[in-house]
């Protein structure tokens, strides 16, 4: 599928950001959670960088068997000046109609669907598929071979990547957020072959997520793979060697400055 | 010294707190009230609107607003800023549910274009170009804002346009006319873009 320069120019950059009972963390391969802060107060440091979007996503409520946490979600909402998408514990079109009157812009929906893939449809006829992102992580075999994983990674699915997001695609999802498990947190860069070949298979935007290295890594996954949003979260959060906790975006006039400035994707 | 204030006009909605939240951001008092008294007396005013145009003007006619709201706007003058729905409602006629608007500028509101490469509705990050001077944006500025929508503004005369963006072909992003004022983006969303906005309308 070709994109115009117009769609690339676009791109967006998307901080995640991961709750905890209620508490802003930072995982590494979907483990491991460190404390960084109280989100409300990230996310006020994001209004001051001026950041295009956010992604909240609870990864405390699907492990707890639990919903959102409606009044934590309304209260990051009311103070987020940008959109903001919220993933965690969705499991039904009710959790998604009380999440967007709490002033989410768009839902993320992932381990649910692996039970009833319905709900994208559900939701996406009440408020529009712009409102349904769904969610698909992916993990790698020790042979390498890439499958989708559910429930914080600790479900085997059978689908490839690829064919999961076409089939979600189909039931509706209006954007799909694809997690590398394997990269999360490291910084080891995006795994670009997967990006490519998941942008590739479906024509709805993909956001990228797990792994981002650096700006350039950033600028590569829309340039060459044909990525709508590159997502990250430990490039954001943490400063130097140590990891010292600083949240730091790039802005979105320099993202948007070097994607200009890269040669648009040959097709 | 007085904060300058603004009465956010709850006609039972939408999420209005994050409207507020600017509002207070940029050192406003901000007002949420459906009261009908408070509304005509307001030094300035928020419309604000999600959804469904037809069912947002049939709602806040049967709250009771159209009077008070027009008192403070047409008789006493007073700043109004319609937000996304709450710009439509300014116009006169919306084709979602074929309602009439509050008519406070000569338009209607239509469905957007819509094709294979356009989609419908319009969500996202969309530059936006004034056309003229106007007290709530710097003329020569490079502005960008969120949208979500499905309806575009077309105001009956050009003159009442004050910025476009674009969806295929130009549309109104802005419309206003003396002090009233409608957006179809959504500032409360749109970060500095949007501060600045509030800031402007804090000192109208």
């Amino acid at each position: 599928m070709t994109r115009s320069e117009t769609d690339q120019a676009n791109a967006r950059l998307v901080p995640v950001l991961l709750i905890a009972d209620g508490r802003l963390v930072k995982t590494t391969r979907f483990r491991n959670p460190v404390y960084l802060g109280d989100p409300i107060n990230a996310v006020r440091i994001f209004n001051a960088k001026a950041v295009d979007e956010i992604t909240i996503l609870d990864i405390s409520a699907t492990p707890a068997g639990r919903g959102p946490d409606f009044d934590l979600i309304a209260a990051i909402c009311e103070e987020a000046f940008m959109p903001v998408s919220y993933g965690g514990g969705i499991t039904n079109r009710e959790h998604a109609a009380r999440l967007l009157r709490s002033g989410a812009d768009k839902v993320i929906i992932n381990s649910a669907l692996h039970e009833r893939v319905e709900l994208v449809h559900e939701v996406a006829d009440l408020f529009g598929s712009q409102a349904v992102c769904a969610s698909i992580d992916v993990r790698r075999s020790p042979f390498g071979k890439r499958h989708v994983v559910s429930r914080s990674a600790r479900r085997k699915q059978t689908a490839s990547p690829e064919a999961w997001a076409r089939r979600l695609v189909e039931a509706g999802a209006g954007e799909i957020m694809l997690q590398d498990v394997d990269r999360d947190g490291t910084m080891a860069g995006y795994d670009h072959d997967l990006l490519k070949s998941v942008a590739s298979a479906v024509g709805v935007p993909l956001v990228a997520c797990g792994g981002a290295r650096d700006l350039d890594d950033l600028v590569r996954a829309v340039a060459e793979d044909g990525v709508s949003a590159a997502a990250a979260g430990a490039l954001f959060v943490f400063y130097g060697p140590h990891r010292a906790v600083l949240i730091n975006p790039p802005s979105q006039d320099e993202f948007t400055a070097r994607l200009r400035a890269a040669q648009p994707a040959i097709v | 010294m007085t904060l300058p204030s603004v009465v956010i006009v709850d006609y039972g909605v939408g999420n209005l707190r994050s409207i507020q939240k600017m509002a207070e951001h940029v050192g406003m008092r901000a007002d949420i009230s459906g009261d009908h008294a408070v509304v005509a007396g307001a030094a300035r005013l928020i419309l604000p609107g999600v959804g469904h145009f037809g069912r947002a003007v049939e709602r806040f006619r049967a709250a009771g607003l159209e009077e008070p709201l027009k008192e403070a706007v047409i008789a006493r003058g007073r700043p109004l800023l319609g937000l996304c729905v709450g710009a439509q409602m300014l116009l006169s006629w919306g084709e979602e549910g074929e309602a009439e608007g509050l008519a406070l500028i000569p338009g209607r509101v239509v469905r957007l274009q819509e094709s294979a490469n356009l989609k419908v509705p319009n969500v996202g990050w969309r530059e936006v170009v004034p056309l003229r001077d106007h007290d709530l944006f710097e003329r020569h500025a490079k502005l960008r804002f969120y949208f979500m929508h499905s309806y575009r503004l077309e105001p009956e005369f050009q003159d009442d346009v004050v910025a476009t963006s674009r969806h295929g072909q130009d549309f109104a992003a802005v419309i206003g006319r003396g002090a009233i004022t409608g957006v179809q983006f959504h500032p409360e969303k749109s970060h500095l873009f949007g501060v600045d906005l509030f800031q402007r309308f804090a000192r109208t």
